[in-house]
């Protein structure tokens, strides 16, 4: 289906060790898709390599019916795709508006770059507040929004997540969920990657376990929160 | 008086002439992370160019920028066949830009003959400034440094393209996470920087005579300016560490032979960089 992200059969390997052995899943278009793994699991590789950043060996993977192996990254991005990645990553020496406007580079219309800045300072208006600073001096959960607003610019179909919560205080990271699941309303399709089970599976359409390397387990949040697997997947 | 008056005249339009010089080094280290031994032979190919392009009849100003242009292409084809795939290997791009650097030399030896070559000062003369002759050509390229300094400037922190090529140095991952094209990027810098060399080469010919190793000249005391105003500090480093340098110079020349003055930059440049390893401009 044209804006669903498929990964068939993947195998991707560091140093010709597999990290993934024959992943494979699908984030369906519209829905939010979760994949649930601890630390060392490969959820972090399986994003990148979605993104072309560490290309898999063997198996494919599609988006909106384009073959998205053997892409170079920036190829890959221009399919419409947008990554929220681990640590958030902003730029720290440019300023907040620097980096979001980064994020939507590609489009060159100046009045939709406002636009849809205007709408990223309407989610976040503390990012208004602070469009002059640098976002290197902004506090964990300022530079969550920065990085979010950053994926947003681009005006994405898909949205890859990786670890939203990592770092952030219980409540940010309550609010953070919220703010991906507002995201997901507007249309866009989310591929979550966590650890945080519970906040997670409770905006989740639908969601896979990965345990070294493989999907062990997959569902809809209520079948996984009671299966065996996801305990097994977090507490050995 | 007048002597403290050339004193600073003569080491802001060394400190100038020198920031032109080192700048296209300034640029390829600082941004792409590639130390460029073959700058020294860019400068050099820039002269020869200027000077092949002025004797054919050619007027001055369209010259440099032919001699510019050329060295640019040269600069694309040794970064599209060699360095390319070597960005994150040092060391290789050390040895290979060192590799082009043999030879080119060798490659303009024997198109261009190793007689020396000289290429007509475009704006002979002096001006008088209170009572002191200021050469009017070199204060022209002064002027160029500072132009060329501060347009690059004006790019790097106001225009998009600034804003992209600040983005990739700080993280090169991530910036091609939002779509940006980082090989292409990287070629942008580094024929950039060819460019840049090239052109300093072409404005430098005609206050020397050009020969094979003309760019040599400058190669060592570019790599000072770069490393003591600190990596990655584009604009300001390159032109504080001209400063020292170039001031320095001109200095310890007031009070000393032109060979000692020389030998006392190294011992400048040592002791600036025991007490700032990472360059004036660069903390920690």
């Amino acid at each position: 289906m044209s804006g669903t992200l498929t990964v068939e059969g993947i195998y991707t390997a560091y140093d010709k060790a597999n990290v993934l052995e024959d992943v494979s899943l699908e984030a369906e278009k519209g829905k939010i898709t979760c994949l649930l793994g601890s630390n060392g699991s490969g959820k972090s590789t399986l994003i990148r390599s979605i993104l072309g950043l560490t290309p898999p060996n063997q198996g494919r993977i599609g988006f909106a019916g384009t073959t998205l192996t053997g892409l170079p990254t920036h190829k890959v991005i221009a399919t419409g795709i947008a990554c929220i990645p681990e640590g958030r990553k902003v730029f720290p020496k440019l300023t907040v508006e620097e980096n979001l406007r980064l994020g939507g580079y590609q489009e060159s219309s100046p009045a939709v770059i406002t636009e849809r800045l205007d709408k990223v300072y309407e989610t976040f208006p503390r990012l208004r507040e602070r469009k002059d600073q640098l976002a290197g001096t902004m506090s964990g959960g300022e530079q969550a929004m920065v990085s979010i607003g950053r994926g947003l610019m681009s005006a994405p179909k898909l949205l890859l997540i990786d670890e939203p919560s990592l770092g952030l205080s219980p409540l940010l990271v309550k609010e953070n969920f919220n703010i991906i699941r507002g995201i997901n309303e507007l249309g866009i399709t989310i591929f979550l990657v966590e650890q945080n089970v519970h906040q997670t599976l409770a905006i989740a359409d639908f969601g896979y376990v990965l345990t070294k390397g493989r999907v062990v387990a997959s569902g809809t949040p209520e079948k996984l929160s009671k299966t065996t697997e996801v305990h097994q997947a977090y507490f050995g | 008086m007048s002597t403290a008056l050339s004193v600073v005249v003569d080491a802001t339009l060394i400190t100038l002439i020198l920031a032109l010089a080192a700048f296209g080094l300034a640029i390829i280290y600082g941004l792409v992370g590639v130390i460029n031994m073959g700058h020294g032979a860019m400068l050099t190919l820039g002269a020869y160019l200027t000077w092949a392009a002025t004797t054919a009849g050619l007027p001055f100003v369209i010259s440099i920028f032919l001699a510019a242009a050329g060295v640019a292409v040269i600069g694309l084809l040794l970064e599209h066949i060699v360095i390319r795939s070597f960005y994150d290997r040092p060391f290789d791009t050390l040895l290979l830009t060192w590799g082009f650097f043999l030879v080119s030399t060798e490659v303009i030896k024997i198109v261009f003959g190793t007689d020396l070559r000289n290429v007509a000062n475009p704006v002979p003369g002096a001006f008088d400034l209170g009572g002191i002759q200021i050469p009017a050509y070199r204060t022209m390229i002064a002027g160029c440094s500072l132009l060329l300094i501060a347009g690059s400037a004006l790019v790097f922190f106001y225009t998009a393209l600034g804003i992209k090529i600040r983005a990739l140095i700080q993280n090169r991952e991530m910036a091609s996470l939002l779509g940006l094209d980082v090989s292409r990027m990287y070629k942008l810098v580094f024929v950039t920087g060819s460019f840049m060399a090239g052109l300093a080469g072409a404005l430098i010919s005609p206050m020397l005579s050009v020969d094979p190793y003309i760019g040599n000249i400058f190669l060592v005391r570019s790599f000072f300016v770069v490393i003591i105003g600190g990596i990655g500090h584009l604009l300001g480093g390159t032109l504080i560490g001209s400063f020292l340098i170039g001031g320095s110079e001109t200095l310890f020349a007031l009070f000393s032979g032109q060979v000692f003055a020389q030998t006392a930059v190294f011992a400048v440049a040592i002791v600036v960089l025991r007490f700032r390893p990472h360059g004036v401009l660069r903390s920690g």
